[in-house]
């Protein structure tokens, strides 16, 4: 019954633009499909054998490498350890390396909590500057989900008067060499489908977690299809968990590592679904085992013996809020899909389009900044605008009892554009607190907006002083917007556009993006499915307007993202990045501010006539022509066309272009996407871009240009000028002898 | 076509250019070359008489003057508005600019009405007479002295028309029967009486007496109730003390004959006497008579644009055409420039012919010049308001544009008034105005108040000297900006008022409208004050302290100014003389014929000299005075002799007319040459330096303020006396 009321939950809030009938055996369903537990000799949970050790280092759990230096008399740091459902915790250590100041005296500190429980803890003392630590953490205190772990300081350098951030008070904590060795072994637990979260974890330790999508049979353009919606719907699931997938035909082995889903007709599989109970019909079926052969995976199973009924039942996988039942299998009945057209955008597309957006669209959640040294957060967002104004709207609250020179910083590309004074002592709160970030300070593309806020008790302490850390706190509220004003369109492609709304551009994000696989080789599948999982992740949910095809692709082809040898590519994208075997790159050789593109304010004949002939102060380009070995590289290419936008990843074989996917893919290198054109070695930590496209915006445009180009030539500008004069001299006299042979003819 | 396709791309250029941000380096390199170009195109302009180069010189001024004030405009908008200073300075700041746009849009305008002025000769007359039109000459009245109607009765009578063609009518206005029967006895009485006189002086000299029931709609109800009892088939109206020259038909009815769609020929109103600007500060007999800024100047250049309208008086107009329109408008209480509009809706023309054809009287008073202003700017806002150009059908663009500019032009009162206040607001309350640096005004406000010199010394300066329009516009400022209002907030509230003319000035004496300049003085003196001890007490802010002071010290002056204004001089002359140049001789019982020159004259004598050595004759003593070229003479009596320091000899002589003839001949001599009005204005188109007339304002301003306010004091002073004596 509950389930019953959950599925009709769930269809009320669907309705009415999805319409969605799950059959899963229920008596009183007009349908007799049935689902069931899990077959008798599958225990729920089995005692794993493998014991399995992980190194995690604290630079991966918190996010950025380097050190990180705890400073003052009370510091701290948080990583949060995840810990998946599926393994079974034996024993953590934590191994902390860095440095300790010279001149931390005796009671100073080091304590290490694990969700609040204080694990360990030892003394930290200037004759000692080294920190080398292993520390045991029982694994009792770990649960699953995500683990907050602690590491904090209690700084001295003098046992009187001293100075709560006096320069001597600090710890620095290497975080690469600072790491957790994780002992664990698998829980064997019988997968179910309400159990497809634990299944596709991002809990997970791996740092980029497999899938194989296989068809059993030959895949037809309906299995692409709902490949394509599989991998997505796995790739939601792991969150921001970037996945590798791999896509090919089961051969009757098992890849040996990762989750593996089978797609096919229900005759292909058959085999797999028999011992689930699942009734001899043709209805699609969606269900779960475990892998033949290794227990601790699973196997997903999608089953339909037409294309469209496939293609559906991947959709309903798709949507990962759905609540399937804590059963096997599943059988879908129906899925009504709302016309494309009447999708609004993804939230990052309406992030990056919309001329008012709230911070919530760009993954910003409502935020309270507490104590001394709350840590600055930041939020990126995307400037299509080309001399555009912006204005930053904060919805904020601030604690009463905090110094009046308390103040909450904004920085837009590490410069300051405004500050908010939080200087009233009984607190305060602003409702629409306008800041206008100056035009400078944007840049065409991605932009990073930081809050941060300086919070100042009401006595430093010092000189003996009594120190009162005070009340030190300021929510940020996530329906804080940021507005875009005036400016135009840029016109300019850009790959970063992609790594940030998962949308190749913003002028068809209602129509149907193809992404075209210029061969029917399994790795450029697989590089097309991996591109989709992360696509599916920057826009955090499926991406309906999707379809996969395979071909060359037509000269008039709407928004597409090609992938493909180069060989195959259309001769416009490869003229772009190839010429015969060499790469030809214009390389602007002065990257200043008044490089801006301005005639991008012109309609295309202008701006094209500016792009053919740039003035040579501002556009001064190299051609450059690398002859070397690029056939490890993978290129991705923004390609402007009448139709849409295209978006090409090439490389020399599609062996390299699908690894060199699952690298560009991963965080650390999606996000440097940018520019128009870039490339990566699939080994490499840093995707190289043509930088012409991160010039950064500027006031000037065509005025400000003129400006101070007749700053620079007085003479010049004086001329100019006169010349001006002299046809409005030379010109007047016409129009008024014109005039008055009309009006006074008789004078 | 190229030109007009080139225009605005020309002029969007030139604004566009001059919008550019540059670096002050460079903006004061341009402002400064600019400004220099400007000036030599000025010195050039008076030596060049070839037309096609005097124009290109005209648009080269016009351009640059353009150039530099958008340049400033665009800098104070965008640059300079104190908008985060707090409450005083944002109103303050932004009133300042208003007005600043207000100058610079009547600059615009100001361009633009001179890009061309017509210059115009009369069109000749057919040989044969019988072609020329029937001619009313209608001179309403309403309660004028007889003896201010009488030049222009025996002046109008006698112009140089065939005598059937000619028809004159004096509109008695003070005579009709609403006023001989007025409740008031001893009104009703003066009523009669002046009706008589009326009478008696149209009878004498062959004119009609044309008077109505009721005195509806004033002096527009006048003339269109003349209109039905009259049929000349062009009219031409004169205010009762203009007197016409002989030549005004011959010079304006070829205009009517050559253009059937000419609804109006309008003159210049030339004025004999001084008004109280330039009587009570001594300047009538050197400096351009105000109006002819106005009809000199800008008339000819609204006429180029078929822009220029009937001014009440010195006009002739097509009778067919007020039929049609159903005679003198009389929606507002300007009616001239209302009725032009009419016409003009229709379809109908308008001309300006620049030539001074009658000799009028301007109010004697501040008191009656103000009233005569305040109708002014009321009738035109009231206009706007009631009648919008913008509205009124079958009408050019440019003309609707300029109506709109005779309506603003009148808030050059209020922002007078704010250019008064905003150097005390700035010196007593530090209130910030203008958010700039002393580059920045040397940038952009420096070229640009340079340019606005040179180009008002290019266009108006033979008719107005420097700081003079400042010194008019300051004495108008606190009571046509309350006329404004009246009119904004009650447009029918405003009623016809009669310009007081004629008015007899025995005494010395302060106008009453005194008051409220001696409240500005009092705020601009302690400001000016207050500013010195803010210079030595703030080094920060000196330069923009310094440069407000100099502002505050310059109101100082056009206050002082005006204060010597409101001190009313007493007018030794019963009646204003023209001056006048001709040969005659004189002789009488025991003197000798003695040739002389005429130096000036008026209706009752005239003032000769006589050449070094003559003898003289005795005070009292009779004369027979002949005009050698016209061949007439009169006799007229000695009623003074005066030598100046060469030994010249002045006779003042008194006519005795014996006859009609005589006083005609008095007539013509003094007001009927159109010539010789023309000389004397141009005697006075001499014009003055900026230097030269900042020297003037300072040292009248001093001395004839001074007078005032010690003529005050003294008074105040034998009261308090009287007071403590009793």
């Amino acid at each position: 019954m509950f389930k019953r009321m959950l599925l009709a939950c769930c269809l009320g809030m669907m309705a009415p633009a999805w319409a969605l009938q799950l059959s899963t055996g229920l008596p009183s369903a007009g349908t007799v499909s049935r689902g069931s537990k899990a077959p008798a000799p599958i225990k729920p949970e089995l005692p794993g054998t493998a014991i399995e050790t992980n190194t995690l280092t604290l630079a991966q759990l918190y996010g950025t490498g380097g050190t990180t230096e705890l400073h003052g008399r009370d510091a701290s740091m948080t990583v949060y350890l995840p810990l998946s459902a599926k393994r079974e915790l034996l024993s953590v250590q934590l191994n902390l390396q860095g440095n300790v100041s010279l001149a931390l005296v005796a009671p100073s500190q080091l304590v290490v909590t694990v969700n609040n429980e204080v694990v360990e803890q030892f003394r930290l003392h200037g004759d000692h500057t080294k920190l080398q630590a292993d520390i045991t953490l029982p694994a009792s205190a770990f649960r699953n989900g995500y683990n907050a772990v602690r590491v904090q300081v209690g700084q001295h350098y003098r046992e009187v008067c001293e100075e709560y951030f006096g320069p001597e008070l600090w710890t620095r904590l290497d975080l690469q060499k600072s790491h957790f060795t994780l002992t664990s072994r698998a829980r064997m637990k019988q997968p179910l489908l309400d159990g497809l979260d634990q299944v596709f974890d991002k809990t997970t330790w791996v740092q980029r977690p497999e899938l194989h999508v296989l068809s059993a049979g030959k895949t037809s353009d309906g299995q692409l299809q709902a490949m394509a919606a599989l991998a997505q719907g796995v790739s939601l699931r792991y969150e921001y968990v970037p996945i590798k997938v791999y896509a090919g035909r089961y051969q009757g082995v098992w890849p040996g590592s990762g989750q593996v889903v089978l797609v096919g007709t229900r005759a292909e599989l058959k085999p797999w679904l028999l011992d689930l109970n699942v009734p001899q019909n043709d209805k699609p079926v969606m269900a779960i085992r475990p892998l033949p052969g290794d227990s601790s995976r699973a196997l997903l199973l999608l089953a339909a013996n037409d294309d469209a009924d496939l293609q559906r039942l991947a959709q309903a996988f798709a949507m990962r809020e759905l609540p399937l039942p804590n059963l096997s299998w599943v059988s879908l009945d129906k899925l009504t899909v709302p016309q494309l057209a009447k999708l609004p955008p993804a939230l990052a597309v309406q992030a990056a389009s919309q001329p008012v957006v709230p911070f919530q669209y760009m993954d910003y959640k409502t935020t309270t900044f507490l104590g001394i040294d709350s840590p600055t957060k930041a939020m990126n967002f995307w400037n299509d605008r080309w001399q555009g104004r912006l204005h930053i709207r904060l919805h904020l609250a601030y604690a009463a009892g905090m110094s009046t020179q308390s103040a909450l910083n904004l920085m837009v590309n590490g410069v300051m554009v405004g500050s908010i004074p939080l200087n009233d002592e009984k607190g305060g709160q602003f409702d629409d607190y306008t800041v206008s970030v100056p035009t400078t300070a944007l840049m065409p593309g991605w932009n990073k907006l930081e809050i941060a806020p300086v919070l100042i008790p009401l006595s430093h302490g010092g000189k003996c002083m009594p120190f009162f850390p005070g009340n030190l706190a300021v929510t940020v509220f996530d329906d804080s917007t940021v507005e875009r004003l005036g400016g135009s369109t840029l016109h300019e492609p850009n790959l970063g556009l992609l790594a940030y709304t998962g949308q190749v551009e913003l002028a068809h994000v209602s129509e149907r993006l193809t992404v075209q696989m210029l061969d029917g080789e399994d790795d450029t599948l697989s590089a097309a499915l991996t591109l989709l999982a992360k696509m599916s992740q920057v826009q955090k949910r499926p991406l309906w307007q999707v379809k996969l095809a395979t071909g060359p692709i037509a000269a008039d082809a709407g928004p597409s993202i090609v992938l493909g040898k180069r060989s195959l590519l259309p001769s416009a994208a490869r003229s772009e990045i190839e010429a015969r075997t060499n790469y030809t790159i214009d390389m602007p050789i002065e990257n200043q501010a008044l490089g801006n593109s301005w005639y991008a304010l012109f309609p295309p004949v202008v701006r094209d006539f500016f792009a053919m002939n740039p003035p040579a102060q501002r556009h001064s380009q190299a051609e450059v022509v690398i002859s070397a070995d690029l056939s490890r590289q993978l290129f991705a290419l923004a390609l402007s066309r009448n139709a849409g936008a295209w978006t090409i990843f090439s490389a020399e074989t599609p062996a390299v272009l699908a690894r060199g996917m699952d690298t560009l893919t991963g965080s650390g290198h999606w996000g440097q996407l940018n520019g128009r054109l870039a490339f990566l070695d699939p080994d490499d930590e840093a995707v190289h871009s043509v930088p012409v496209d991160t010039i950064p915006t500027s006031a000037f445009g065509l005025r400000g240009g003129l400006g101070m180009f007749a700053s620079q030539h007085p003479w010049l500008a004086l001329l100019a000028v006169l010349a001006t004069l002299a046809l409005f001299v030379w010109l007047t006299p016409r129009l008024l002898r014109f005039y008055k042979i009309r009006r006074h003819p008789a004078e | 076509m190229i030109a007009f396709a080139l225009m605005p791309a020309a002029l969007a250029m030139l604004l566009y250019t001059a919008t550019l941000q540059m670096g002050w380096v460079s903006e004061l390199f341009i402002g400064l070359v600019l400004v220099g170009i400007l000036f030599h195109a000025y010195v050039i302009s008076f030596r060049v008489t070839d037309s096609r180069l005097s124009l290109l010189l005209r648009l080269l001024i016009i351009g640059i003057g353009m150039f530099l004030s958008w340049r400033y405009l665009y800098w104070r908008a965008t640059s300079t508005l104190p908008m985060s200073f707090g409450v005083l300075s944002a109103v303050f700041g932004l009133a300042l600019f208003l007005a600043e746009l207000y100058g610079f849009i009547t600059t615009m305008f100001g361009y633009f009405t001179n890009i061309s002025p017509i210059e115009r000769e009369p069109v000749a007359l057919p040989a044969n007479d019988a072609l020329w039109p029937h001619v009313d000459i209608y001179v309403p009245t309403y309660n004028e002295d007889t003896s201010i109607l009488y030049p222009t009765i025996v002046a109008a009578t006698q112009i140089d028309y065939p005598r059937e063609k000619l028809h004159v009518y004096i509109l008695d206005d003070g005579g009709t029967t609403q006023k001989c029967n007025d409740s008031n006895p001893e009104k009703a009485a003066f009523a009669r009486e002046r009706k008589a006189e009326l009478q008696a002086l149209a009878e004498k000299f062959g004119a009609g007496y044309l008077t109505r029931e009721k005195n509806l709609h004033a002096k527009a109800g006048n003339v269109n109730s003349a209109l039905g009892y009259t049929s000349g088939e062009l009219i031409l109206i004169l205010d009762c003390d203009h007197v016409p020259t002989q030549d005004f038909l011959k010079n304006t009815v070829g205009f009517f004959l050559r253009d059937p769609k000419l609804f109006l020929v309008q003159t210049p109103h030339n004025f004999i006497n001084a008004d109280p600007l330039e009587r009570n500060l001594g300047t009538f007999s050197a400096s351009p008579a105000e109006n002819e800024l106005f009809y000199d100047v800008i008339q000819p250049g609204l006429d180029f644009w078929g822009a220029s309208f009937f001014c009440g008086s010195a006009a002739m107009l097509r009778r067919s055409v007020l039929d049609e329109v159903g005679g003198i408008a009389g929606q507002t209480i300007t009616e001239d420039a209302e009725t032009t509009l009419d016409a003009m809706s229709l379809g109908y023309t308008t001309m300006y012919f620049n030539r001074p054809m009658v000799s009028g009287l301007q109010p004697e008073t501040y008191s009656g010049f103000i009233l005569q202003r305040s109708r002014w700017g009321q009738g035109m806002l009231q206009i706007f308001m009631l009648k919008n150009p913008w509205l009124v059908p079958g009408i050019s663009f440019v003309q609707r544009m300029l109506y709109t500019n005779f309506a603003i032009y009148w808030g050059f009162a209020v922002s007078r008034l704010v250019m008064l206040l905003s150097p005390v607001v700035f010196l007593f309350f530090s209130a910030n105005l203008c958010d700039t640096t002393s580059e920045e005004l040397l940038v952009y406000a420096m070229p640009q108040m340079l340019a606005a010199l040179i180009t008002t010394q290019y266009f108006y300066g033979r008719v107005r000297w420097p700081f003079m329009s400042q010194l008019y516009e300051t004495a108008q400022a606190i009571y046509v900006s309350f006329a404004i209002v009246e009119v904004i907030r009650k447009p029918r509230a405003p009623t016809f008022k009669v310009t007081p003319k004629g008015e007899d000035l025995n005494d010395t004496f302060i106008s009453e409208l005194s008051w409220p300049f001696y409240f500005f003085l009092v705020l601009n003196l302690a400001s000016i004050a207050f500013g010195v001890w803010r210079y030595i007490d703030e080094p920060a802010h000196r330069g923009m302290i310094l440069f407000v002071e100099f502002w505050a010290v310059l109101d100082a002056f056009f206050l002082l100014g005006v204060l010597g204004v409101l001190f009313e001089q007493p007018q030794a002359r019963k009646e204003p003389r023209v001056a006048h140049q001709e040969d005659i001789a004189i002789d009488g019982s025991g003197y000798p014929m003695q040739a002389a020159k005429v130096v000036n004259a008026s209706m009752s004598g005239l003032q000769i000299r006589l050449p070094l050595g003559a003898p003289l004759p005795g005070v009292g003593s009779l004369l027979q005075v002949h005009f050698v070229v016209r061949q007439q003479a009169c006799r007229a009596r000695v009623s003074r002799i005066q030598t100046n320091r060469q030994g010249e000899h002045f006779l003042g002589l008194s006519y005795q007319p014996a006859s009609v003839a005589d006083e005609r001949l008095a007539a013509v001599v003094a007001f009927g040459s159109s010539a010789q009005l023309l000389r004397n204005n141009q005697q006075r188109h001499k014009g003055m330096t900026v230097l030269g007339s900042l020297q003037w304002l300072m040292y009248t301003s001093i001395f004839r303020g001074g007078a005032h306010l010690i003529f005050i004091l003294r008074r105040k002073f034998l009261e308090f006396y009287a007071v403590r004596v009793a």
